[in-house]
């Protein structure tokens, strides 16, 4: 069975409902609890974003606080046209950039990351030209008996993490607005200044990366 | 039009993975409209005509009415609504093991055609005397051919290999290929020709 | 002797675009054909998938949640407990 191809992404005309719009409520009351819920939930996606900008860990901490603060500053003024969420992530992107562009860092984004041309699957798992099927699979991937619930074990959740830690920074902050924050295609690429197709492609190899790593642990299981 | 769709069991589009509505007595299945360009593939309803169904084997095989302006693509067509008609019983999985070891015996042509070219004789008359799937695998993969017709010799116990687990459909797709090692690119389409023309026999198909 | 189709070794990279819709039509056209007889490449998309899946449902995975510093969360909530006007909660 194949998997479903997803729908169409969905037009301004129906944007998706706000998924922290209660804690909004709550921050425009000046709820403190409600704020370190945000804080804290927002955290580590922040820090991956940042990181793909800026020279360092330590850096990428004080982008996150500046990005609070003017957060705090703005929360007045936010009209809700866009998610909070969003709204949230362009302020970090702008700060991240500002910093970056200060540490005369090259914009990583302008050139892919960088990271040049890099197959998907190791070119040794595919068939070669003196093969009865070049590039059919030498290899082939085993089908993943029940992933979500094999995936949860400690030491799956462990691997995936190291597998995650492992990308270049800026598949990491894609990966992680993708599939971590559930931002669609057209958010990353406005946030990032990515055109589709090179968004497309740091997912991708992002993806790929930590398939082969998740691959690696069922094959190690089976062993 | 009148034409075919291959469905995963349970009547379910192999891509959608969308659950068709079913003819039930002797009343066609409810129309199924795509909701956009009928000539783009992501927004269409596909089927097969004859001639395309070797490359989409699957579960179940559905007549089908397709309506509105067609378009036709490499190997299926595409409509902007269709609906299925009715059940072609014979297509099932002994159907399809036929079909698969059909196919085989053609690939095992294909590699003996090879084994003669190349002045095996012995190795050809050892292939050629084959005619069970499992058989054919054992002996293709006990060659040891001259280089010209390795690659037809292997593409030969391949076939017999997906053949035997099932897989009609590679099986096909297996022995479309070894035509074309053996005979050129033409061999290929005439391949999949005697494929189509095969299933049409043997489920009697009439669109 | 090469021929009008998609390979293993191709569809590998294209997996992301498919599942994102975003693939032009005559590519799209090879791609399916290619899927419908190639199990092993219907396997590596399923584990693109799960791995996708995987990786969302990190969200939820307090493991994955390096917190922010003390002192630094300490100094935001009084920042916005000041711009708030002092209003209430417990931190």
């Amino acid at each position: 069975m194949l998997p479903t191809r997803p729908p169409a992404p969905s037009s301004a005309a129906h944007p998706a409902p706000d998924p922290d719009a209660a804690l909004l409520g709550a921050l425009r009351a000046g709820d403190e609890d409600a704020f370190v819920t945000l804080v804290t939930r927002y955290h580590p996606s922040f820090k991956r974003v940042a990181r793909a900008y800026v020279s360092t860990d330590a850096v990428a901490e004080e982008v996150v606080q500046e990005t609070w603060l003017a957060a705090i500053d703005g929360l007045g003024r936010f009209e809700q046209r866009a998610t909070l969420r969003t709204w949230l992530f362009h302020i970090l992107a702008n700060k991240a950039k500002t910093r970056g562009v200060r540490e005369r860092r090259s914009v990583p984004f302008a050139s892919l990351g960088g990271e040049g041309d890099e197959p998907s699957v190791p070119p040794e798992r595919f068939q070669g030209d003196g093969a009865a099927w070049p590039g059919h699979w030498a290899t082939p991937p085993r089908p993943w008996e029940d992933p979500e619930l094999r995936l949860q074990s400690l030491e799956a959740r462990e691997r995936l993490r190291a597998a995650i830690g492992a990308l270049p920074e800026t598949q990491q902050a894609v990966l992680t607005l993708r599939d971590v924050e559930g931002l669609e295609a057209d958010e990353v690429c406005d946030l990032l200044d990515l055109t589709p197709g090179n968004q497309r492609v740091i997912l991708h190899r992002a993806r790929a990366r930590v398939r082969a790593a998740l691959e690696d642990y069922f094959e190690e299981e089976l062993a | 039009m009148i034409a075919y769709k291959f469905l995963c069991a349970g009547g379910l589009g192999p891509f959608s993975r969308y659950a068709w509505p079913l003819p039930r007595s002797e009343r066609p299945g409810a129309w199924v409209i795509a909701p956009g360009e009928p000539t783009l593939c992501a927004t269409a309803v596909h089927g097969c005509r004859v001639a395309d169904l070797p490359w989409w084997l699957q579960d179940e095989l559905w007549e089908a009415e397709f309506d509105g302006a067609i378009a036709t693509g490499r190997h299926k067509i595409s409509a902007p609504r269709a609906r299925l008609t009715r059940r072609v019983d014979g297509w099932d999985a002994a159907c399809a093991q036929r079909f698969a070891d059909a196919c085989v015996l053609r690939a095992r042509d294909h590699a003996v055609a090879a084994l003669d070219r190349s002045g095996d004789d012995r190795a050809a008359a050892a292939l050629r005397d084959r005619a069970a799937t499992r058989e054919i695998e054992r002996a293709a993969r006990g060659i040891d051919p001259p280089e010209a017709a390795r690659i037809a010799v292997s593409m030969a116990a391949d076939a017999a290999y997906r053949a035997r687990h099932g897989h009609a459909v590679v099986a096909a797709y297996i022995a479309a290929h070894a035509a074309a090692r053996v005979d050129g690119p033409d061999a290929m389409a005439a391949e999949r020709a005697w494929q189509a023309d095969w299933l049409r026999g043997a489920l009697a198909l009439t669109a | 002797m090469s021929f009008d189709e998609i390979v293993c070794r191709e569809f590998v990279e294209l997996a992301t675009d498919y599942l994102e819709g975003a693939m032009p039509e005559p590519t799209l056209e090879l791609v399916e054909e290619h899927l419908a007889m190639c199990d092993w490449c219907r396997d590596y998309l399923h584990h693109i998938e799960a791995t996708a899946g995987a990786v969302a449902a990190t969200a939820d995975d307090a493991r994955f949640a390096p917190a922010p510093p003390d002192s630094a969360l300490h100094s935001l909530v009084g920042a916005f407990r000041r711009r708030s006007g002092g209003a209430g909660g417990s931190a």
